[in-house]
């Protein structure tokens, strides 16, 4: 039997609080399998785990889901994984169900990054050792010794060049803002230093900076995509990033969502809806597609609505915004369906 | 080496699988003992003389500890034909959320407020029945407006405090629970978080001396319990 297919009997059995202590012990192990090599693959990203090994990481990951009630329960994970959604992944594809369980695990992982942020710590001595290896084998960058200190010019042009402007060390939050803005937050050494050189050619800048501020500038970028990205993905607002895992799916959903956007304008133009009101159906939707992705529908559209409406009444819904809402909701899901279908995406069970 | 470590870090999953699925060794626990030739402080309860079919409940077994302070009575629900326990002791401390652990069947059972547990339905002959309590060794409140106080803190946790961090994402909040200055060799067993006036009581089992609490829906005045 696929290992997806056994998790969800176990979840089947603590939902029915007919769980053995074998079941919880083979849950929590392949859960545990299953989250370490995402975790391996992400903690490049996360400035090294410091005193966290990734199995740590997983432990606490999962120790968090398994949190009981006085009456025995365990609230989080029969939230996550509730009558409703495995019972619609016993009948589905076992791929189904491992693309929604590892979107939860990805998720929850995220959330303990960014719980654990003050206390990750990164290796400053090994990022800078990185650094400089970078540094020396990347074209238009070099070293050199000056009062005692290493500095960095990164130059990606001849140095006569006309126009050009080179920053210096008290020009490093300018430096910080250029790799923000650039979205050079969760790369690798080597890869952050190649894009940084093409900014730094497209804006015709050059830098001479000790190698200290170059350790700075990339940690403070690090730190700031990890929290952004995990704000992202505990914020149940909006993010392009935040759904799904799969890059197709990720596609297909951005796509419908322009669609709806366009929709939108188009009653914006007729005066229908205001610019706010456009802003809130949007938000509506892509939780809704969230859902859409997490096993489906969970409340009604009007509560969907009411999140980013707060004064929305029942009647006002119903005189003015459900026909609306129906509409972008019937037209997203067949959309979507269709895309599926074209790209050959689509389900083969009956849950397509 | 490699293989060695492999070990070690695969004993961390058995021992988190452990922690979760059965009771832990707690390092205070108190053992409880079969009382015999007791007078219950509690007659309207009873039935030392016998049991009265129409009595809702029948108790079936006291036990207490070695200096007497704690007294265990398990009854005998008639009705739902289940059992339950009432711990009793002079300090509310020691009664209130304190983790009853049965031997056979290995189970733990957390207290309530006014030291009643429910076990349910146990095949156990009342003879055999043996179990010990372990209270809390600290216990801290966290009011609403973010100020931690501690209620309560044993001899060797005087210098315990406890770090809370507060995550908030709409609705939804989790609070990331880390005990400070544990006397030395000391290791956090379970932590319990109580929101409200018992509306809600989550039972953590610590990972690297942490617990993440996802708190329910207006939790008000938290009380953090932990135990050694």
């Amino acid at each position: 039997m696929a290992e997806e297919r056994k998790i969800l009997l176990k979840l089947l059995h603590i939902l029915n609080n007919s769980y053995t202590e074998s079941d919880l012990e083979d849950l929590i192990r392949s859960l545990v399998q299953l989250l370490l090599p995402i975790i391996k693959k992400q903690s490049g990203l996360y400035l090294r785990l410091s005193s966290y090994e990734p199995r740590d990481i997983a432990l606490l990951t999962i120790s968090s889901l398994f949190i009981r009630n006085q009456d025995g329960r365990f609230p989080v994970l029969e939230r996550l994984f509730n009558w409703k959604i495995t019972e619609k992944f016993l009948s589905a594809s076992e791929a189904d169900f491992r693309r929604y369980l590892k979107n939860i695990l990805n998720r929850r992982l995220k959330q303990t990054f960014y719980y654990l942020s003050s206390e990750l710590r990164p290796e400053r001595a090994r990022i800078k050792r990185e650094i400089l290896y970078a540094l020396k084998k990347l074209p238009g960058c070099r070293l050199k010794m000056e009062n005692n200190r290493m500095l960095a010019i990164l130059q990606p042009f001849p140095s006569h060049r006309q126009g050009s402007t080179r920053l210096t060390e008290n020009q490093s939050a300018r430096l910080l803002a250029i790799s923000l803005d650039h979205g050079l937050g969760g790369l690798q050494i080597p890869r952050y230093f190649g894009r940084l050189l093409q900014v730094l050619q497209e804006k015709k800048l050059a830098v001479e900076v000790p190698v200290n501020t170059l350790l700075e500038v990339y940690i403070e970028t690090q730190k700031n995509y990890l929290l952004t990205e995990v704000g992202q993905g505990l914020q149940f607002t909006s993010g392009p990033d935040r759904i799904g895992l799969n890059p197709e799916l990720n596609r297909l959903i951005a796509e419908a969502r322009e669609r709806n956007a366009w929709l939108l304008d188009r009653y914006r133009l007729k005066k229908k809806i205001d610019q706010e009101e456009k802003e809130a159906y949007l938000r509506a939707l892509n939780d809704l597609f969230q859902d859409w992705l997490d096993g489906g529908q969970e409340r009604s559209l009007f509560d969907y609505l009411k999140k980013y409406y707060p004064g929305l009444s029942p009647q006002e819904y119903r005189k003015e915004k459900r026909k609306i809402l129906e509409y972008l909701v019937k037209s997203s899901r067949e959309y979507l369906r269709s895309r599926l279908k074209e790209e050959g995406l689509a389900p083969e069970g009956p849950h397509g | 080496m490699d293989k060695m470590m492999k070990n070690l870090r695969n004993q961390k999953i058995l021992e988190l699988c452990a922690g979760l699925t059965g009771p832990p060794d707690f390092k205070n626990s108190i053992r409880l003992f079969h009382h015999y030739n007791q007078v219950s402080p509690f007659p309207h309860l009873v039935g030392f003389t016998g049991l009265p079919s129409y009595e809702a409940y029948a108790e079936k077994l006291a036990l207490i500890s070695a200096d007497n302070g704690y007294l265990l009575r398990i009854l005998h629900d008639n009705l739902n034909d289940t059992l339950e326990a009432h711990l009793l002791h002079a300090e509310e401390q020691k009664y209130q959320y304190a983790f009853l652990v049965l031997d056979e069947p290995r189970r733990e059972f957390l207290t309530d407020a006014h030291g009643r547990v429910k076990l349910g339905k146990i095949k156990a002959e009342s003879s055999s029945i043996s179990a010990s309590v372990c209270s809390p060794s600290a216990i801290f409140r966290l009011n609403p407006g973010g100020t931690l106080e501690p209620v309560y803190v044993e001899e060797n946790f005087r210098n315990c405090n406890i770090q809370v961090e507060l995550f908030r994402s709409g609705a939804q909040a989790t609070l990331k629970v880390k005990p400070l200055n544990l006397p030395d060799g000391t290791e956090i067993k379970r932590m319990v978080l109580v929101a409200g006036d018992e509306e809600e009581t989550l039972i953590a089992v610590p990972q690297k001396d942490l617990a993440m609490f996802e708190l329910p829906a207006n939790a008000g005045t938290l009380g953090i319990y932990l135990y050694e």
